[in-house]
This record gives structure tokens, C-alpha cells and sequence, in this order.
């Protein structure tokens, strides 16, 4: 299920809702637990199998860790590998065999590998980052065992996070499994959260993602350089209208139900450097790995090559962890590589020269890290790297290009004011002074659901033009 | 206002079919244990939930407005043009999460060039064999009404995909009436319609006076029909896909010759040439009471029509190969010729049969551009006179 949709909204959330408050404390995370996987399964119902099994791993692990983390470290740390290599072996499976396999299957020596269609279970980076940060903070004493399998299954499929974030810590969330404070004001505050980033996902993203689509279609027509750049900057607008507002979607139904989950995104395309951006971009992911992998390798306090080295592994699989596919992983290097070159000399520099300047070389390496990203295809990510820097018998612009591009101006002009953290800031103080906000929000908050519905409606709407049968 | 929605869809009753869409809609899914493991039910769930919900068509007309508001000028790959003239300018396929958008004036050269070639051998082979033969290719409405369009609007590319149909086409009986339609739409003449794809009776009138004159026959003259109004609340095929609620609605018209009367003529619905249907004259005036009204002239669709008129022998007989455009063209070249009627899209074993079974003194095609740049239709144009 999507939260994106009308039955999810109307039909799923009403109910969950509902169930929620209606039943005394003791019950909330059983309930969250069913409707969890009720959630999981509409959309995967076998592979929901894959995810009880990696919950009862962890779980019966965590137990031994626990059980010995004190008294015998040798054996709480083998428990805890097994557990991880569990858990690592189930999205390794199920995530990477297609593109092992295809790799290996090159070299002649391999050339009888099978050719594996292996789908991807929804959520399994996820969910499995999820439950190994289990594991690891119950190991370094950050953590209590959890109180029993519901609690912790519950931890692991809650929905608002199960599917694309942000990555919760164990640690962080513990306590609140426990014991939650719901009140009006919090539920309110969530709705508020949630109607945003479900404005950020269909109003913004989905009409991104539509326009990129439309711009790449004709670039193979009427090849330009600016309507080459436009579908990777309107990438740049989908992708992250899409997550943040996903995961603003998340944060929101999590505080209408008591939790309290932390930021995954800070205004990512305000930044004046690289090494700023992963400071604001996906915050959950890259606090795991430098939590759970660059540290543990020593991170920068074993001297200058050996933090280039634990950047080069962090970057490696971060780029990995994206997708099954070179481009990721040469995306990741990509950032691996300019994040090193910042740290030697370039960040002292960028200090140096006006702020404005440190923006567009951030965004011009964000915006090329994106092209990398979107070209699943390197060949096609070539031929639209030509174009865009006017390498391919391309014109510079067209009239058809242009119309198109003051037609999409207001949406970018909202899309540009929605990157920063303006219309936030304008929001509090606004609310903090005049008590008059009290009235209006809930009705702005229903204007944006009713846009978002009208939306959503439309994108179902699908006429056949001629005939019926 | 969650709440009352939920309680709302559950309470109304389920619509069966969309005339707006033009589809089947989704109704409440079967439940059993298998389709709720493989997936079924809740796909099934997802689309039942989204086509019965409550103010559906109110929720797209205010889409529509938002994204008008956002000064897009289009919706759903339908722009709104001036005095509300609608124009298809991009088709949008949906496959679950992938959207494929394409705009209609990107056609493979390649591709259509084949296509054309093979229209070509057919009209050498009809004119070596004394056939009298006419391809008609009626434009789109983005190409006819560009001084509607949006300022700014990229007319060049239905320009050039025009001079690149006229080159390949140069030397042939391929009827151009691209200037003249666009010159009459220009004057303020109702050719087209605003909210459907075809063009209006009076389209089709001057499409039939440019295939008599290519003949070297003499058509009748536009006093000499009378126009009846049969309806002033036409909403079409564009209206449909646009969203656009709020635009103001077509008129259609019978044009009747005034000594000749429609009821001296029967169209005789045929399959594997046996009659499976007859009516007098041309028009279904029941489909005038559902949404496509359009769909009233010859009664919509079917593979093989043949029109002739009672106790009339003698007179020449036409092939006119078509889509929906050919139906409000034939009530006129009924006046002159027994037609037989067959649909280029419905077609199922190829046109030769045809040619078996009746002996033609023209031939005349009239295919839609779109159609021709969206799907290979046009090679069903094949014919072998060697006997």
C-alpha cells in the first residue's frame, strides 16, 4: 500500500485510527503490530514471510546478546554476528543475487549461473538496517532487550517508517515503545506534518516526475542543451519533493500515534558544499553508517589515509545500499571522491569565496550526482550527457522547449521556495503571533487534503479514447 | 473530513460504467483466500476504491482548475486553447508507478516513412488496375486549430511533421486539404469540434467536396442540404481525457440533402459478409441519448457497412476504407455511390476479401494522422489483382 493513495487515506488510516485510540494502552503496539503487517502485505502478501522471519532472527539473538553482554563478551559478539550475517544474507538474497549473477555470469569460467528474476521485497533496506541497529546498539549496551516479540515487531514493520524511512534506531525509539504520550495537540501536529509531505509528494513530486518524463521523451526528438539540463533538474525537484516528502508522511503518522521520530531531511539543496548536502540529505541513512560502519573502522581517528579509506567503504556501499546497479555505485563514489577532495583543501576554499559562489558548485555537483543517479542506463546517461553540454548536434533551445518551460515556471517557482526553509519559518512565526492561526490551520490543512484528493482522483482517471470493447 | 469520506463511499452505490471514461469500472472484488495471496484482491481493492469514490468528477474538474490556476495551460495532455477549443497534445500511458508520456507530434521518421510507401503501392496498384482511389488524412485538431493555441505554442512541429507527409506523399492521390482547413477554422467556420477529435459535419462536407473534385465529379452544393441541429450538448472525446469540466459543449448536425431524403438508403450492418443488422439511412438517433453523440452517425463502429439506396441499380460502388472520421463523410458519398463500408481497425482478415467479393469502381481512404503516426494500421492496405 502506498500513503499516496485514496484507499490508504480514506479507507486504511480512518480505521487504523480508530482501532488505535479505542483500545486501552497495553494493546496500542499489538494493534500497530496487525495493522503493520496488514499494511507489508496488501501489497506483498508472501513476502511478508521474509520480514517475520529476519523479526524472529534478531529477536531470538537478541535475546543471547543480551543474555551475555555483560558476563561473557566473546559470546554476546558471536551471537551478534550471527544475527547480523542472518539478517545481511536475507537482503543480499533477495537484493543483489540478479546483479551478482549477471556480473559473474560474464566471465566464461560462470557463463552456467542462472538467469535469476528475483523480485525485490518492499522495504527490505529498511527494515533490515532497521533491525541490524537493533542488534548492535542491544550489543553496545545502548539499548534494553526489548520488552517481548510484539514490541519489537512492532518496531520493525511500524508502517509509517516501514517502507521508506527514515531509518530508526533502535535506541532512539526504546522508550517510546514503552510508554507514549498521545494528546490533541501532538495528533494535530502530526496531521499538519503528514498533509505536508503528502503536498510535497502530489502536488510537487508527481507532477515533477511527469514533467521529466515529458522532457526526456522530447530531448530524443528535439535535441537541446537546455532540454537536457531540465530533465535532470526536474529530477533533481522529483526526487527530493518525493522523499522528503515521504518521509515527512512518516514522521507525521508516527506523532499521530504517539512517536516521536527524528528528521531525515534539513533543506538539502540550501547547502554550500558536498560535504554539507549529506549533512541534510537522508540524515537516518547517513547517521547509521557512520554510526554502525565508519566509526567501528576507526573513522578519522586513525590518521589522514586511513579516514580516506573508511570514506571510500562508506560511500562504496552507500551508493550500493541505493539500488542492484553500477550507476548507483558510481554514484556513490562519485560523492566519495568530492567528499575526500573537500576534506584535503576544497572546504577551506569554499570558506573563503562568497556564499553565492559555494551554492552553484554545490548545486552543480548535486544536480550531476542526480544524472548519475536517474541513467540507469550509462548509455543513455552519455548521450544525455552530450546534450546537455552541447556535444551532440544540439540546439541550444527551441520555441517548443521554451513554451514549455514558462509553463512549468510557477510550479518550479514553488518547488524552489519549498527546498528552503522559508515557508517553515514563515509558518511559526505567523502561528506564534497571531492566535487567529489557531482556526485557519485546520482549514488550510483540509484545503491541502482536498487539493492532494483531486489529485490522487485524477490520477486514476483514465479515459480510453475510442471504443469501449 | 477523512471520516466523512470513508463513511460516504461506503454508503453510495456503485456506478457500473463511466460514460465520461468510456470504461468499465472496477466494482466491489470478490474475496477468496488464493487472490488475497497473489495479490489480485488487493489490486482489484486498490481500483475499486479509486473508481467508486465519492465526487469523482468533481475532484477532476478541480484538478484541472489547480493545474489551469498554475497557468499550465493544459491537463492531462489536453490543452485549452481560445473560446474552448480543446486540442490532444500529449498521450499519457499508465503502467502501475511508470508513466510513459509521449507528445504527439514525436513520430518515428523511419516508421512512417514504411508506412507510407505501403499506402503508395496500394495507390499504384488501384490506378494501374483503373481504380479511381483518394487517401484522405484528416488532420489533428492541434493542427488545424493552431491560432487557438496558447501563445507560444510550438505550431512548428505540426508544420513540420505536415511538410514531411506532403513530401513523401508528393505525386500521389493524397488529398491535401491541410491550408484549407486550417483557412476556414481561421475565418471562424465550425469545421472542427472543441471538445471531440473529429472534425463537425460541415468538416466532413468539405472533406466530401474535395474528394468529388479529385473524381472530376461534380458535388452538391452546401444549399442544397438542409442543417438540422440535432443536439446542442455534444461534450467529445477531448472533454473527456482533459478534465475540463467547465468548457462550453459542441453541436452536431445532420445535413440533409433537401431532394434527396436520408430514408431512401439503408445501411446494412454486415459480418463475413452476412447481414447481421440494418437501419434507414445513416444515424442512430439512440446514441444520441448516451455521451457520444458523435457515435450516432452511421452508428458508431462496425468491421463492414454497406449503404445503398432502394431501388437503385447502376450506380458506381466505392471501397472506403476508414476510422470514425470516415462516418460523418459517408451520408454524402452515399448521395452519389453504393458504399461499402469497412473499418481499417476492426479489420480482421485483411482487405483482399473484399476485393474478391466486389468489384469497385473507386476506392477512397480515409485515415486520421493520428492514428496513422500511433499504430500500424496502414499496412492492412495490401490488394493483389493478378488473377
Amino acid at each position: 500500500m502506498v500513503f499516496s493513495s485514496l484507499i490508504f487515506l480514506f479507507l486504511y488510516l480512518a480505521v487504523t485510527i480508530t482501532l488505535y485510540y479505542i483500545v486501552p494502552f497495553k494493546f496500542r503496539n499489538l494493534v500497530l503490530l496487525i495493522v503493520s503487517l496488514l499494511f507489508y502485505g496488501w501489497g506483498e502478501p508472501l513476502y511478508i514471510i521474509i520480514m517475520i522471519y529476519s523479526i524472529v532472527v534478531a529477536y531470538v539473538f537478541g535475546f543471547y546478546i543480551d543474555k551475555y553482554r555483560d558476563t561473557d563478551e566473546k559470546k554476546a559478539k558471536m551471537f551478534l554476528v550471527i544475527s547480523l550475517v542472518l539478517n545481511l544474507l536475507a537482503l543480499f538474497v533477495f537484493k543483489y543475487t540478479n546483479f551478482i549473477f549477471d556480473n559473474l555470469r560474464v566471465i566464461p569460467l560462470m557463463s552456467w549461473l542462472p538467469d535469476t528474476n528475483i523480485k525485490l521485497p518492499i522495504g527490505i533496506s529498511f527494515y533490515t538496517f532497521q533491525i541490524m541497529s537493533y542488534s548492535i546498539d542491544l550489543y553496545r549496551r545502548q539499548a534494553k532487550r526489548a520488552a517481548n516479540i510484539i514490541s519489537f515487531g512492532t518496531y520493525v514493520s511500524l508502517f509509517p517508517q516501514l517502507i521508506a524511512g527514515p531509518i530508526v534506531r533502535y535506541k532512539d525509539v526504546d522508550d517510546q515503545l514503552r510508554k507514549r504520550e498521545t494528546n490533541i495537540t501532538k495528533f494535530a501536529s502530526g496531521v499538519q506534518t503528514f498533509s505536508a509531505g503528502l503536498f510535497k509528494k502530489i502536488i510537487i513530486a508527481d507532477s515533477m516526475a511527469a514533467i521529466c518524463e515529458y522532457m526526456k521523451n522530447t530531448a530524443m526528438y528535439e535535441t537541446t542543451v537546455v532540454g537536457a539540463w531540465m530533465v535532470v533538474i526536474f529530477f533533481t525537484f522529483q526526487i527530493y519533493f518525493d522523499f522528503s516528502g515521504y518521509s515527512d508522511m512518516a514522521i507525521g503518522l508516527g506523532r499521530m500515534f504517539g512517536f516521536e521520530f527524528l528528521e531525515n531531511f534539513n533543506y538539502p539543496y540550501i547547502s554550500k558544499s558536498i560535504t554539507e548536502f549529506w549533512r541534510r540529505w537522508h540524515m537516518s541513512l547517513s547517521t547509521w553508517f557512520k554510526e554502525y560502519v565508519y566509526i567501528p573502522l576507526g573513522g578519522n581517528r586513525k590518521g589522514l589515509l586511513i579516514q580516506f579509506r573508511n570514506i571510500a567503504i562508506v560511500w562504496f556501499i552507500t551508493g550500493f545500499w541505493h539500488g542492484a546497479s553500477w550507476n548507483y555505485i558510481l554514484w556513490g563514489v562519485y560523492f566519495g571522491i568530492i567528499l575526500i577532495i573537500e576534506k584535503i583543501f576544497l572546504l577551506k576554499f569554499l570558506e573563503k569565496i562568497p556564499k553565492v559562489f559555494a551554492h552553484i558548485y554545490a548545486l552543480f555537483f548535486i544536480v550531476m550526482g542526480w544524472w548519475i543517479f536517474y541513467f540507469r542506463d550509462l548509455n543513455k546517461g552519455v548521450d544525455f550527457l552530450k546534450m546537455m553540454f552541447g556535444f551532440s548536434n544540439s540546439t541550444f533551445i527551441t520555441g517548443g522547449i521554451l513554451y514549455d518551460i514558462i509553463r512549468f515556471l510557477p510550479l518550479v517557482i514553488i518547488a524552489i521556495i519549498g527546498s528552503t526553509p522559508f515557508p517553515k519559518k514563515q509558518f511559526k512565526m505567523l502561528t506564534e503571533k497571531y492566535s487567529v492561526a489557531r482556526y485557519v490551520v485546520p482549514v488550510g490543512v483540509a484545503v491541502v487534503l482536498f487539493v492532494c484528493t483531486a489529485y490522487m482522483v485524477n490520477s486514476t482517471f483514465s479515459p480510453f479514447l475510442y471504443y469501449i470493447f | 473530513m477523512i471520516f466523512g469520506f470513508t463513511i460516504l463511499f461506503w454508503v453510495q452505490k456503485d456506478n457500473n460504467i463511466s460514460e465520461d471514461e468510456n470504461r468499465v469500472l472496477q466494482t466491489l472484488p470478490e474475496f477468496s483466500f488464493d487472490r488475497l495471496i497473489s495479490g489480485d484482491y488487493s489490486t482489484d481493492m486498490n481500483d475499486y476504491f479509486a473508481d467508486q469514490f465519492p465526487f469523482r468528477n468533481f475532484f477532476i474538474n478541480a484538478k484541472s482548475r489547480i493545474e489551469l490556476a498554475l497557468l499550465k495551460k493544459e491537463n492531462n495532455g489536453v490543452v485549452l486553447g481560445d473560446d474552448g477549443q480543446l486540442a490532444v497534445r500529449s498521450s499519457l500511458n499508465r503502467d502501475f508507478d511508470e508513466i510513459e508520456i509521449q507528445n504527439i507530434d514525436q513520430f518515428d521518421k523511419t516508421r512512417l516513412s514504411i508506412l507510407l510507401d505501403i499506402e503508395k503501392q496500394f495507390d499504384s496498384k488501384l490506378t494501374a488496375a483503373g481504380i479511381d482511389y483518394c487517401f484522405v488524412m484528416p488532420m489533428r485538431s492541434v493542427d488545424i486549430a493552431q491560432s487557438a493555441m496558447p501563445a507560444g505554442f510550438p505550431n512548428y512541429r505540426s508544420d513540420e511533421l505536415l511538410s514531411f507527409v506532403r513530401e513523401e506523399l508528393r505525386d500521389t492521390h493524397f488529398l491535401d486539404m491541410y491550408d484549407m482547413f486550417r483557412e476556414k477554422y481561421d475565418a471562424g467556420e465550425y469545421v472542427y469540434y472543441r471538445t471531440d477529435h473529429h472534425w463537425t459535419t460541415l468538416g466532413a462536407y468539405y472533406c466530401y467536396v474535395e474528394i468529388m473534385k479529385s473524381f472530376g465529379m461534380e458535388p452538391y452544393p452546401l444549399e442544397a442540404f438542409t442543417q438540422e441541429k440535432i443536439s446542442d450538448s455534444f461534450y467529445g472525446t477531448t472533454w473527456s481525457k482533459s478534465g475540463f469540466r467547465f468548457v462550453g459543449s459542441d453541436e452536431i448536425y445532420y445535413f440533409h440533402n433537401n431532394e434527396i431524403s436520408d430514408d431512401k438508403f439503408t445501411s446494412i450492418v454486415k459480418s463475413n459478409f452476412a447481414e447481421i443488422n440494418s437501419f434507414t439511412g445513416f444515424y442512430n438517433h439512440e446514441k444520441l441519448k448516451e455521451k457520444d453523440k458523435y457515435g450516432s452517425f452511421m452508428s458508431g463502429s462496425s468491421t463492414h457497412i454497406s449503404i445503398t439506396m432502394n431501388n437503385t441499380e447502376g450506380r458506381e460502388k466505392i471501397l472506403l476504407l476508414k476510422d470514425s472520421f470516415g462516418h460523418s463523410v459517408a451520408p454524402f458519398l452515399a448521395l452519389h455511390f453504393d458504399i461499402e463500408m469497412v473499418d481499417l481497425d476492426y479489420l480482421d482478415k485483411g482487405i483482399q476479401i473484399y476485393f474478391n467479393n466486389y468489384n469497385f469502381d473507386k476506392v477512397v481512404v480515409i485515415y486520421n494522422l493520428d492514428n496513422v503516426i500511433s499504430n500500424d494500421n496502414l499496412q492492412r492496405l495490401k490488394v493483389n489483382f493478378e488473377k
